[in-house]
């Protein structure tokens, strides 16, 4: 989904070519992404299928084709930056299933849940000091420096699962008083 | 083995009569060149912890020897030695004092330790450099934003080429930026060889830059957990855009 | 909860949190209530103390001998109704005779009296009782000069009609009327009905009247008074020269401008060192208490009321100091008053003065309300933000840096900051550095004294007497028979003899005297204390006392009659003439006026191997009443004044140490963070230690440099200008000895030792991690 209106985003602002979305996304994401130019344009076809992008300029070699948004396509982009996510939070870790599916147990084996969660915890520090390589990689590539979009995706990435681990913690605790 | 901290069965309770212990029964071992990092909430006895390795308190039961002195025994001055010579600290309110210059500030431990004034303005200078900070020499902590008067502080810790460097919550009184340019520092002082152990509630912070995180919760070692270097995931991995582009 | 409430609250609470600070005030107040009334007490009593004394006594302006013979008791009390005469006390009995005890014999006026009060010339006692029957006598003080050596509970001799009669000393009373110009004379007294027997041909009756005078009692008054009273008896009814108020408090100022000066110089540093001290005591607490007044501030409390939480802090805890220490302060008082009145050969006052008492303690409050509200009122006026951040940590102005770092030069770190420590706060230091200035000052004056007026002392030869033993001749006996047995001893070196004519001055009321010196008496040791001794004819050397009651100083000329004829005498030396109170001259000098004057007195030096006291029993043997030989045995007794200096001394060594404690504990508080630090990056507790103990050291020494000077700058002021002011002494002051210097030292040192041990102590057992965390 997100990647239909990131493409489409990006064509709201210009036109370009198929290959010119593949080389921005890239460049947002500093590289890390290797992005499957058959994929572009798939989902271009899908866009102008569903009028939301336009060619511009001289239809031609299918490689070189410009495209553009479209009035449809630039309301439906801004539609979508103004409407705040109203899906609720969704807790996609596993970990939370985990925790329910062992805690709800007629007699839960505490001593199990601990172990649990304590080598998701150790998961979660892993995916912290990760995420500080990337970010020290990144930055030391030209594109990167503190207060850049990425710089505040990694941010985004450290807080949750800071948040994952506080709650983890939390769950330990409450299962010591128990 | 290379350890530099070496803690067995270390308890510290917190006035000499309570029951409370601030510490109960710590084993750990800190080795020469770790990033360590102490976490824990408030109250889990992390500065206790931190006291006792910089010699500034001694275990209630328990060993802990730090740079081969055995902290409960050793004497006032051996203790003192240690805190000029063996370890270098780094607080989140810098601490620095308020009457003396920069370069003056730096100077205390050399001068502590019976270097020669003139040699100690030296090596201050020196150190000053290599952290960015010599223009700084001249000027009064007052004058300095909380970055500079970290950086300040860090010059002063690593005067004596200390074993171990301790830093407690660094970046606590800092904006981002600074906070972040004093860690690299720190990091960047680790991968010549310089042991540090970080002192924070922070979890993001301890695991961002150490390479070992040690919990403790309620003055226990909840967890000891070694980080590696593997760099699962990307960016994009982060906001869902895999490489099908889905 | 109203504003009232509300601020006591606070304060009450504050004053419970700061324990060490409350204590601290309470006891410095305590010390100090008890120093300023000790010190006001003697202030007052070193005032002008013989008027007080003769006031107190309703003492007579002038005393009148008469001849029983030539006048009756009635005749004399009927002078009572003369114009001027607002008194006449009771007359009595009296009769010259000499007294002996053992070998040792002396003059005393026998005075026939039924009791010590009246109401003229009131009598204290310093011991014992009046005599109740026969054989009893009350008596003067042993003056430790004139013989004979009498004590309570001793007895001796007196002649009478059926050979000497054995008398029981029974009690010891102050007369102020035996100390005068002329010298001081023993008195004993013995019930009325002893005097019959005591009096013979050779020792006449003679009836003592003391007048107090209404309206003018200057020196041409009393004249003025006493040719009424003569005029009013027969002609020649007095029989000897009239004695005045005005000699009385001459004879006695020389001890009273001695030990009066020296206690009043002393009390009056007490008081400004303890001032100082509280001032910088209360001032140092309010600074240090800037973080409490931002809280209060932010809590809502206006700036009026922060004052009153300041004053009220520093009041409660000064109040209950002063309400202790005022009684210790009547006790010490009461102490002291009893030595130095003991030293002034005065009655002694009561030290229960309750309106001085009053006064002090509303001064002192004030003083100490004074001190709080000063700063207190910079304190209100800042907002919450700033107070607190001040009270954080001392904020340095560029001065106070740029001051810092000159006094941290050439110093190691840590001594450094301590010593910087003490700039850091100029006004606190400044007013420590003068209280401690003010007692080092003293304590130089109480190191150089003791040797000064040692050495004065000792020093006989300036006051008159230079001689080894002294030989009087008995009156009417023949001045060659005792140069005849005096030729004879062996012991004698060599000897000066000395007549003494009565020299009248015009506008003098009194007949001065003049001495004529025969004999080598510079060789003996004579010698003016100022100017020089006397050369040729008409050159004297002049009591210095008379000089300076006469305005007469070196140079000055004056022309009196001696026996009706003219001599004029030029003053070329003076000297602390204790024995004779006129003019000593050239025996030429005197022969050209009296022709046929006859020595009456001997000064003997002896040989070296001559014991003196077995010489003049032997003499006193040889001779009978020929002569009366007498041993100048007289040393001072300084301990008195030595205890009662040392007891003030000590006294401002507690204030001094007292002062730099608080200075030094209230500096270290501020700096605790900054310790704290120290402690972090390694500083030994030696290191600490060094580090108070330079900034007391500094703060000592910066005193000691004021105080070194001050202190001997008191002592020439005190004993040159003040004592010899007032009664003309002539000393030479600047003795400044090895034993001075070190004392100075060792008094330097104990304040900074003692004021640092245990603010050095505290700092050394920090609890590092409680300062560093919190913030």
């Amino acid at each position: 989904m997100s990647l239909r209106l990131g493409i489409l985003g990006l064509l709201t602002s210009g036109p370009l070519h198929g290959y010119e979305v593949k080389q921005q996304f890239e460049e947002i994401l500093a590289g890390t992404w290797d992005l499957n130019i058959g994929s572009v344009y798939q989902m271009l076809q899908r866009l102008e299928r569903d009028g939301l992008v336009q060619p511009s300029g001289s239809r031609g070699d299918r490689g070189r084709q410009e495209f553009v948004a479209t009035e449809e396509g630039r309301r439906l982009f801004d539609e979508w930056l103004d409407n705040p996510d109203k899906q609720p939070e969704l807790l996609r870790e596993e970990i939370y299933v985990k925790v329910l599916l062992l805690a709800l147990q007629r007699e839960p084996d505490t001593a199990r849940i601990l172990k649990v969660l304590d080598n998701q915890r150790h998961a979660y520090l892993q995916r912290l000091r990760d995420l500080a390589d990337q970010e020290r990689a990144v930055q030391g590539t030209s594109s990167g420096q503190t207060g850049s979009p990425l710089a505040l995706l990694f941010q985004a990435g450290r807080l949750h699962t800071e948040a994952s681990l506080k709650w983890i913690d939390a769950c330990v605790e409450q299962l010591s008083r128990n | 083995m290379n350890a530099i901290v070496v803690m067995q069965n270390v308890s510290r309770l917190f006035a000499e009569n309570s029951g409370v212990a601030a510490l109960d029964g710590i084993s750990l071992d800190i080795e020469r060149g770790e990033f360590a990092a102490v976490v824990g909430p408030s109250g889990s006895g992390k500065s206790t912890l931190l006291n006792l390795i910089a010699g500034l308190d001694r275990p209630t039961s328990g060993r802990v020897e730090v740079c081969g002195i055995d902290v409960g025994g050793a004497s006032e001055s051996a203790l003192a030695k240690h805190r000029r010579k063996g370890v270098g600290f780094v607080f989140q309110f810098f601490n620095l004092i308020e009457s003396l210059t920069v370069l003056e500030n730096v100077m205390v431990p050399a001068e502590l330790a019976g270097v020669r004034r003139g040699k100690a303005k030296a090596r201050a200078l020196e150190q000053l450099d290599e952290l960015g900070a010599a223009e700084l020499a001249r000027r009064y902590p007052e004058t300095l934003s909380g970055g500079q008067r970290q950086r300040v502080a860090l010059a002063r810790a690593l005067i004596n080429a200390p074993d171990l460097v301790l830093a407690d919550e660094p970046t606590g009184a800092l904006d981002t930026r600074s906070g972040k340019n004093v860690m690299d520092l720190l990091a960047g002082m680790n991968e010549a060889g310089q042991t540090v152990v970080l002192v924070t509630h922070d979890i993001k912070l301890a695991a961002s830059y150490g390479r070992r995180i040690l919990t403790l919760r309620d003055g226990r070692l909840a967890d000891d957990t070694r980080l590696s270097v593997q760099r699962t995931g990307t960016a994009a991995d982060l906001i869902g855009w895999t490489a099908e582009g889905r | 909860m109203n504003t009232v409430s509300a601020t006591r609250t606070m304060a009450f609470a504050s004053i419970r949190r700061h324990k060490v600070r409350s204590l601290s005030i309470l006891f410095m107040s305590f010390i100090g209530a008890a120093a300023t009334v000790l010190s006001a007490t003697l202030l007052l009593d070193t005032h002008r103390p013989w008027d007080r004394a003769f006031e107190d006594a309703a003492g007579p302006h002038l005393v009148l001998e008469f001849d029983s013979d030539l006048v009756s008791r009635s005749d004399i009390e009927a002078t009572a109704s003369l114009p001027n005469v607002a008194a006449l006390g009771e007359v009595h009995e009296s009769v010259l005779l000499l007294a002996q005890s053992g070998e040792d014999k002396g003059p005393m006026q026998v005075v026939g009296r039924s009791g010590p009060g009246g109401d003229v010339g009131k009598l204290s006692f310093m011991e014992g009782r009046w005599p109740e029957k026969a054989g009893e006598i009350a008596v003067t003080p042993y003056d430790g000069w004139n013989p004979p050596e009498l004590r309570l509970g001793e007895a001796f001799t007196l002649p009478t009609a059926a050979g000497p009669a054995e008398f029981r000393i029974v009690g010891v009373l102050i007369d102020l009327t035996t100390t005068s110009v002329r010298g001081s004379i023993q008195r004993g007294w013995v019930l009325p009905a002893e005097m019959p027997s005591l009096t013979s041909a050779s020792a006449p009756l003679r009836y003592l009247a003391g007048y107090r005078l209404a309206g003018d009692v200057s020196e041409t008054g009393i004249a003025a008074a006493r040719e009424r009273i003569g005029a009013a008896l027969v002609p020649g009814a007095q029989s000897a020269d009239p004695l005045t108020w005005l000699d009385m408090r001459s004879g006695s100022n020389w001890s009273v401008a001695a030990f009066g000066s020296i206690i009043y110089g002393f009390a009056l540093v007490i008081l400004t060192a303890v001032a100082l001290t509280i001032a910088s005591v209360i001032a140092g607490t309010v600074l240090a208490g800037y973080r409490d007044f931002g809280v209060a501030k932010a809590l809502g409390f206006t700036p009026w009321q922060v004052m009153g939480l300041l004053v009220i802090q520093v009041a409660v805890p000064a109040g209950i100091g002063v309400v202790l220490g005022l009684p210790l302060g009547v006790l010490a008082g009461s102490y002291f008053l009893g030595e130095s009145a003991f030293e002034l050969g005065l009655p002694e006052s009561s030290a229960v003065n309750p309106p001085l008492i009053l006064l002090v303690a509303a001064g002192f409050m004030l003083l100490v309300v004074a001190a709080a509200a000063i700063p207190g009122l910079r304190a209100a006026r800042l907002s919450a933000a700033s107070a607190i951040s001040r009270g954080r940590s001392p904020s340095l102005g560029k001065l106070s840096r740029r001051g810092s770092a000159i006094v941290r030069m050439g110093l190691p770190r840590h001594l450094g900051l301590g010593a910087a420590a003490v700039v850091d706060r100029p006004v606190r230091a400044m007013l420590t550095v003068g209280a401690v200035a003010a007692c080092m000052a003293a304590l130089t004056f109480a190191s150089t004294f003791g040797p000064t007026m040692d050495g004065f002392i000792k020093d006989r030869a300036t006051w008159g007497a230079a001689q080894d033993v002294t030989v009087f001749k008995a009156p009417g006996r023949s001045a060659d028979d005792v140069q005849a047995l005096l030729s004879q001893r062996r012991e004698i070196d060599f000897s000066v003899e000395t007549s003494v004519a009565s020299y009248v001055v015009p506008g003098q009321v009194k007949a001065l005297g003049v001495m004529g010196v025969r004999g080598g008496a510079e060789t003996m040791g004579f010698r003016a204390a100022k100017g020089r001794w006397f050369a040729a004819p008409g050159e004297a050397v002049m009591n210095a006392f008379t000089a300076r009651e006469l305005g007469m100083k070196l140079g000055d000329a004056v022309t009196g009659t001696v026996n009706g004829t003219e001599l004029k005498l030029t003053v070329v030396g003076l000297m602390n003439d204790a024995i004779h109170g006129g003019f000593r001259v050239h025996w030429n000098t005197l022969a050209a006026v009296a022709p046929d004057a006859q020595p009456d007195t001997f000064l003997l030096r002896l040989n070296d191997d001559v014991n003196a006291v077995e010489f003049v029993d032997s003499i006193n043997a040889q001779g009978g009443d020929l002569l009366l030989a007498h041993y100048l045995g007289y040393e001072a007794d300084m301990t008195p004044i030595d205890r009662t200096i040392g007891g003030l001394s000590a006294v401002l060594i507690l204030v001094a140490v007292l002062g730099t404690f608080n200075t030094t504990l209230l500096a270290m508080r501020e700096r605790l963070r900054d310790t704290a630090i120290l402690k972090t990056l390694g500083m030994t507790g030696a290191q600490i230690t060094g580090m108070i103990f330079t900034f007391a050291g500094v703060l000592t020494l910066a005193a000691t440099g004021i105080g070194i000077p001050l202190g001997l700058w008191m002592q020439d002021r005190i004993v040159n200008d003040g004592i010899g002011e007032v009664s003309g002494f002539v000393v030479d002051v600047g003795i400044f000895d090895v034993r001075s210097v070190v004392l100075i030292v060792a008094g330097a040192l104990a304040v900074t030792l003692l004021g640092a041990l245990v603010p050095a102590r505290r700092a050394r057992r920090l609890s590092v991690a409680a300062v560093l965390r919190s913030e």
